[in-house]
């Protein structure tokens, strides 16, 4: 069994790139699957404040941060995401490994759902016949012409990721919203389960 | 009762039983029922004390209600061939009840499909845990001025040219939302249900393509239900207006909510009812073929019995080829369905031949209903006569869930654009 890992952090990416690279079933599912999809993590939400209210999350959060060149990171300079970090002591200007987690976790006690206005993580899926071409955190102006866009927020990106809703049941259900040819993605949603598959495969912290 | 060509039924002792219980429901308890139903008043038939109840607490006892629900809801699921084996021994029995049964799960198997898990512990657990009346469901789907034509919007390129009058509609209310509109006096159930599975056009009300889903309680204030309405056949199963006047529901009630997946929606709800109709028409087809089989062996005309006349055995060998030949198809297609719908979840049936197994189940009921009148000569027409009310039944088939013409229309639409044949 492998380790828990947190959610949306750099160790779940990694996580995630390594299985859906290996994984068989995604590869046959998602043979004739072409096309980026650009993920809307909206973090505005009760659990992504519960979630970064931990150590782990906190680490995770800024891992995350830290996968994105300096010059990319950047580009969320103003954001909704830039105040968050900022609340917690992080500065995008500085590089990931000098960050001091245990004082941002106490700054993190204090956090409200407020000190998460606007704060937007945008993030790729991108296969290609069967290939995983990238899954990685973006800036917030990359692939904005995507085929396909997928807003959520943090909580209903955590469901599809736990396997406790499926895409169908949150985009249904109005808690994630689709944009691109719809009917691409239902003749592709054996690849769309088989992801949401990979991602609940995945311990959480 | 018949010969099983498919060794898959035939040589499988669970299926095997499965059909014959089912058959043995359909006989005592459907069969009667049905007839009683169809000589009363139609009022009378939505009335707590009617017989009508009576099959909906019996069906319930047999767990009928729980199929269709997964089992990590307390359901039974079942396979495609044990769900065309259902709707066809029923729908054997009365093709009224057998609709009203089916549909009536429908809330809460739609619920369990696409529902959150809130809508699924307040409307999905009750509804497994009912063995009596306290639950019942209605499937409401067309407006009053919009008949079958409604149904071609979902492949029109301009549905919006379709116009926004005359649908019920959902607004949002804060958390909530808010309906406002009436649902045609032929929905299904609507007089007797206590929940319905409703789709109203959500906002920004362009057109009928942007459907939605709702499951509405139907005791809140704002929900009127007509009795049921006085009709030519089908009379055990009550259809009725419901009328919505500022009715509000939560917001997890409206289990699909997203307007841009409306004609997705709709093409997955026609496909699953496909299966349904089909199986229930077929089982209908069979009891009026039994009946003139039956007649046939009994009746003596020009000093011979009348099914050793060459005619009437064409006329009988034609009606077995089209029931045959239809349960074969629909068998493959309900295969299908349920391999995108409930197996893998894809959500990507094969839309034509859904209609094609619907339409073509529905128009061969009704010819072998007719053709097993004729072969009944004069006996045929009198009130007496099984065969009399299985023509009837017959009848409403080539209009509900949409007219034989439109849905063939439909599947043409999605034959062409999908290319399921091409030319090399």
């Amino acid at each position: 069994m492998a380790e828990p890992v947190a959610f949306a952090s750099d160790d779940w990416f990694r996580t995630a790139q390594e299985k859906l690279q290996t994984d068989e079933v995604f590869k046959e599912a998602s043979a004739d699957w072409e096309g980026c999809v650009r993920c809307i993590i909206d973090c505005e939400d009760e659990e992504a404040l519960k979630d970064y209210s931990t150590d782990y999350g906190i680490k995770g959060f800024v891992g995350m941060l830290g996968m994105l060149p300096k010059e990319e990171r950047l580009k969320y300079k103003g954001t909704g995401l830039d105040k968050l970090a900022g609340k917690l002591g992080y500065s995008l200007d500085d590089e990931p490994g000098t960050f001091d987690v245990a004082a941002a976790a106490k700054k993190a006690t204090e956090l409200t759902i407020d000190d998460f206005k606007d704060c937007i993580v945008y993030a790729s899926w991108w296969s290609d016949r069967g290939t995983l071409k990238e899954m990685a955190p973006l800036p917030p102006d990359k692939y904005e012409d995507a085929p396909f866009a997928l807003w959520g927020k943090y909580s209903a990106w955590k469901q599809l990721c736990t396997g406790e809703q499926t895409a169908i049941q949150l985009i249904m259900g109005g808690k994630m919203k689709l944009e691109g040819n719809l009917k691409y993605i239902m003749k592709h949603m054996a690849a769309m389960n088989q992801l949401a598959e990979v991602y609940k495969s995945i311990p959480l912290k | 009762m018949y010969f099983e060509i498919d060794s898959l039924v035939r040589n499988n002792q669970e299926i095997s039983m499965w059909k014959s219980e089912l058959h043995r429901f359909a006989e005592e308890v459907l069969r009667p029922a049905s007839f009683e139903l169809d000589r009363m008043d139609a009022k009378a038939t939505g009335a707590k004390d009617s017989p009508y109840f009576e099959v909906i607490r019996k069906g319930k006892k047999n767990g009928y209600h729980r199929l269709l629900i997964p089992d990590e809801y307390g359901g039974t699921m079942i396979g495609p061939l044990e769900f065309n084996i259902w709707c066809e021994e029923l729908g054997w029995g009365s093709v009224g009840l057998a609709t009203s049964i089916i549909e009536g799960l429908f809330p809460a198997a739609a619920a369990s499909i696409i529902g959150s898990p809130q809508v699924i512990d307040e409307v999905v657990r009750p509804w497994m845990e009912d063995e009596g009346d306290k639950y019942d469901g209605c499937w409401t789907v067309m407006d009053p001025d919009r008949g079958s034509d409604y149904i071609m919007s979902f492949n029109d390129p301009d549905p919006a040219s379709f116009g926004t009058e005359g649908f019920l509609k959902a607004d949002r209310d804060g958390d909530g939302w808010v309906l406002n509109g009436v649902k045609s006096y032929w929905t299904g159930c609507a007089p007797v249900a206590t929940w319905a599975l409703a789709h109203p056009m959500l906002p920004p009300h362009e057109g009928p393509h942007q459907l939605g889903a709702a499951v509405v309680p139907l005791n809140l204030p704002g929900v009127t239900q007509s009795p049921p309405i006085d009709k030519v056949g089908m009379r055990d199963h009550p259809q009725g207006e419901l009328i919505f006047e500022n009715v509000k529901i939560p917001n997890h009630y409206m289990i699909a909510q997203a307007p841009e997946f409306g004609t997705i929606l709709a093409r997955l709800i026609i496909s699953l009812t496909s299966c349904h109709m089909g199986g229930a028409f077929i089982g209908l087809a069979r009891a009026a073929f039994e009946e003139a089989l039956k007649y046939c062996n009994e009746r003596v005309q020009g000093k011979a019995l009348i099914v050793e006349h060459q005619l009437t055995r064409y006329r009988l060998y034609n009606m077995f080829e089209k029931i045959e030949t239809a349960r074969a198809f629909l068998r493959a297609v309900t295969r299908n369905v349920f391999e995108e719908v409930f197996q893998n979840r894809t959500f990507n049936p094969s839309v034509a031949h859904a209609l094609a197994a619907q339409t073509y189940s529905k128009n061969i009921a009704f010819e072998v209903a007719h053709d097993a009148l004729q072969l009944h000569g004069g006996a045929g027409i009198l009130k007496e006569m099984p065969i009399e009310k299985f023509f009837r039944d017959a009848r409403p088939g080539l209009i509900m869930d949409g007219t034989s013409e439109i849905l063939a229309l439909e599947a043409a639409a999605d034959m062409l654009d999908e290319e399921l044949y091409t030319v090399d």
